[in-house]
């Protein structure tokens, strides 16, 4: 069998969501044995590319091979009749069960060809973890492991169906340094086997360690694949982002004034610790860290989502006491939800609704709403923030990303808030709208608010911020400059491995 | 911006199929009438009618409280026995200690805002869903009136009383004047007020309410004591119609209002719905019942007939969304 035998042959394809062309004439192909790297910002088109090959959404346009047979995949159980296995982000374990019926859920050992065989099933399981040296009781409730021995138990199940090709969707974000470790010594084994794999990741450092090859996806177009030995690690973000820092990141100076955030010790157990931030009023700054970091967790302590053990915030030198969401919002901030759909919209109300929600006491204090009123209020957010709707009250549901983000936007415009706290706000938004949206947040600086932004993305984070915090682990690691902030610092801040780091990371 | 482009943005497309589904209800309760007329001519005399909208309005009464919790994500199963106890604390009230009925009706529908206010923290601060903390509080309330007033039977109320449920003014039963009062109350309540936006917001995504700043856990508070104290008023007028008042009172009430509700289109999902719905449901309801009586079929059928209907227009509400939605797509 050639080394180089192709498994995986996808050509041509394209995919449409509403108001996104996801992906445009993509071709993608994978090598028996080989550990392909698909990267790409949020948005580019991965999770679409992989959800296709997994059978997890239909093919509209172009074809497929698996062992040069032309296949049409119908659903997620035939592509894994296939001999494809997909791993999710989000592992969709079952909880109470154990680790060994959650590998063998949908294909049980049997007796007597109706009887789950128990004995069997657990000594395959051992075997199959054992094997992948992966230190997991086939016993133990899966609700009882942590989150990366999760992943790591996604991943064996993956293995249990003796896939030739496994899809790993960002293995690592949950995973601690040493499971990493292990995870990859596991591909390694995996792949000496034969298995073809699919490694989707952010971790752009690590696709060093284990990659073969690499494609990189931005907006649904397939930039290049590279051999990842002979590439830099700068190409990869530039053909990433595509396009000049300064033109994709239009940064505008501000005048930056007097403090007017500040958090000071914040604390939740297992969540994070002593986060001090200050953000200035004209400033935008940037808090990066890698998912799980903390910085989401933080910045909803703030906002009072969720309840702190100990720390300040303070607004303009006032310490606000006992923070929560009503109280935040009447003092002006503005919190811009990591999950649009979870916790930022309304999908089933109107435009309008959804951009006056924050503001229905401040805009009808007499407790009686004005048809009028608000009809030109979300009229004029709809102009300013050229929000693509064909009209006010249609439903949020059927926006598109970035239009549901301006809208949110626009929800704490209308609430004049003058410090916004913006979580992930270009999370699968397109490249256009992205742009648009840094100008909004420009414009905010220039009036005045101070802007609190949250990414993962390395070039938006230096392309946007004044200032920079990084987390690793629950605290902030590092504070940089515009000036200072190089992608290789906040990398090393980030990751928390490099000898850069002071002690407390560790 | 051009005067043109204000109004395009102020309103949508006229389409056919938002059209169809904002009167589907309404042309499913005609061609009830049409059916029952053909049937039977005597369904369209006056007195029939009247007949109709008079018992129709106490289950809309009742199911304007369900709907507005229902829009909140919530549900009131409790109301039964919120029924049951304010009515025979309004009965007792009035025969007992001879209170006139102005002073019997507000204590008894204070003690129904309070039988809502425990409702409402039980579900906000201790954080259980509404299904099982109605469920639980329709058990204990209910338990509460058959020990305290065991099998007896209160009644002999006041003319005065007794006018609210069987009276007429103009010749039209008082209870319908009262139900178009509640009704232009709460289209306000609902449509014109920032409670009412804040409502529609909760049930759409409580989450994100919460992120604006809206004061979720009172707002639902709020909605659980308005429905008490509607489940209230509903009964109080019922017992006032019936003449007399005991435990077992107001069994089906929660049922007949969230049928209403339902059926009149609100969505489990919270969020959508409205009060005009709620009238349509309820009229459904007592249609339904009053064609079976009419035809002479046994009332052991209605309650099939109306599982049935409330299948029928949630599936209908269904497949209308997915239309909808593939049409906007």
């Amino acid at each position: 069998m050639a080394e180089n035998e192709i498994i995986v042959d996808m050509k041509n394809i394209s995919k449409n969501f509403p108001g996104v062309r996801a992906l445009d004439r993509v071709d993608f192909d994978l090598r028996k044995g080989e550990i392909h790297v698909l990267v790409g910002e949020n948005g580019a088109g991965k999770s679409t590319l992989v959800k296709i090959l997994a059978g997890v959404l239909p093919l509209e346009q172009g074809t497929i091979y698996i062992d040069d047979a032309l296949v049409n995949i119908h659903n997620p159980g035939h592509a894994q009749q296939l001999g494809v296995s997909i791993v999710y982000q989000e592992t969709n374990l079952s909880p109470y069960l154990s680790v060994a019926q959650n590998m063998f859920i949908h294909h049980e050992p049997t007796r007597f060809g109706f009887m789950v065989d128990v004995v069997e099933e657990k000594r395959k399981a051992k075997d199959l973890l054992e094997s992948l040296c992966i230190d997991v009781d086939p016993d133990e409730l899966v609700a009882n492991l942590s989150l990366g021995k999760q992943q790591l138990v996604a991943f064996a199940r993956a293995l249990s169906f003796n896939p030739r090709v496994i899809i790993l969707d960002e293995p690592t974000s949950s995973l601690t340094q040493q499971e990493t470790n292990l995870m990859f010594t596991s591909l390694k084994k995996v792949k000496e086997k034969g298995v073809g794999i699919i490694y989707i990741s952010h971790r752009l450092e690590e696709l060093f360690q284990i990659g073969d090859r690499i494609t990189v996806l931005r907006d649904g177009k397939r930039i290049d694949t590279l051999d990842i030995n002979n590439t830099e690690i700068s190409t990869i973000i530039r053909m990433m982002v595509g396009r000049d820092i300064s033109e994709m990141y239009p940064k505008e100076p501000t005048e930056i004034g007097e403090e007017a955030f500040k958090l000071h010790n914040i604390s939740r157990k297992h969540k994070c610790q002593d986060i001090n931030l200050t953000v200035r009023k004209g400033e935008v700054v940037g808090l990066f860290g890698l998912i799980g970091s903390g910085r989401t967790e933080a910045l909803r302590l703030a906002f009072g989502l969720d309840p702190m053990d100990q720390g300040e915030v303070y607004l303009y030198g006032k310490k606000i006491n006992h923070p929560s969401p009503s109280k935040s919002v009447d003092f002006g901030i503005g919190f811009s939800p990591e999950d649009r759909k979870q916790e930022g919209l309304c999908l089933a109300l109107s435009v309008k609704e959804n951009i006056e929600r924050a503001s229905l006491d401040r805009l009808f204090p007499s407790g009686f709403v004005s048809r009028k009123r608000e009809y030109e209020i979300a009229q004029q957010y709809v102009q300013e923030l050229n929000i693509a709707t064909p009209s006010i009250e249609r439903q949020a549901v059927f926006l598109s990303g970035g239009t549901q983000q301006k809208v949110v936007l626009a929800q704490w415009l209308c609430a004049k808030s003058s410090i916004l706290i913006l979580d992930e706000p270009t999370r699968g938004i397109d490249v256009g709208t992205k742009v648009e949206i840094y100008r909004i947040i420009n414009r905010l600086a220039r009036k005045g608010s101070a802007v609190l932004v949250i990414s993962s993305e390395l070039p938006e984070i230096m392309g946007i911020s004044d200032r920079i915090y990084v987390m690793c682990r629950g605290k902030i690691t590092g504070e940089l400059s515009r000036a200072e902030a190089t992608a290789e610092k906040i990398a090393a801040y980030a990751f928390g491995t490099q000898e850069v780091i002071n002690a407390n990371c560790n | 911006m051009e005067q043109s482009d204000i109004k395009r943005l102020a309103f949508p497309r006229f389409t056919w199929i938002r059209f169809i589904t904002a009167i589907s209800r309404l042309v499913v309760l005609l061609l009830m009438v049409i059916i029952l007329t053909v049937l039977n001519p005597k369904f369209l005399a006056p007195g029939n009618i009247l007949n109709v909208l008079r018992q129709a309005a106490p289950i809309f009464i009742i199911g304007v409280g369900e709907t507005i919790v229902i829009l909140a994500r919530g549900i009131d199963l409790s109301m039964d026995s919120i029924a049951s106890l304010t009515s025979v604390v309004t009965a007792t009230l009035m025969i007992d200690n001879e209170l006139p009925f102005y002073a019997a009706m507000p204590v008894g529908l204070s003690v129904g805002a309070v039988l809502g206010l425990i409702n409402g923290l039980i579900i906000t601060k201790v954080k259980l869903p509404p299904f099982i903390a109605t469920f639980g509080t329709w058990l204990l309330f209910k338990g509460l009136t058959v020990l305290w007033i065991d099998g007896r039977v209160i009644s002999g109320f006041s003319k005065e009383f007794t006018y609210l449920g069987m009276g007429r003014f103009l010749g039209i039963p008082v209870i319908i004047f009262t139900a178009i009062i509640v009704y232009i109350i709460f289209r306000i309540l609902l449509k014109h007020t920032t409670f009412g936006r804040k409502i529609y917001a909760i049930g759409a995504n409580p989450d994100a309410s919460r992120v604006s700043g809206i004061k979720i856990d009172r707002i639902i508070i709020i909605a659980f004591i308005i429905s008490a104290v509607m489940g209230t008023f509903g009964s109080q007028l019922y017992i006032a119609r019936i003449n007399s008042a005991k435990s077992d009172f107001g069994e089906g009430f929660a049922l007949d209002a969230i049928a209403a509700t339902l059926i009149g289109g609100t969505s489990f999902d919270g969020g959508v719905g409205t009060i005009e719905g709620t009238i349509i449901g309820a009229l459904i309801i007592l249609l339904l019942r009053n064609a079976m009586n009419l035809l002479g079929i046994s009332p052991y059928w209605q309650g099939l007939a109306t599982g049935v209907t409330i299948i029928l227009a949630v599936l209908g509400d269904t497949y209308l969304k997915k239309i909808a939605k593939r049409y906007e797509n």
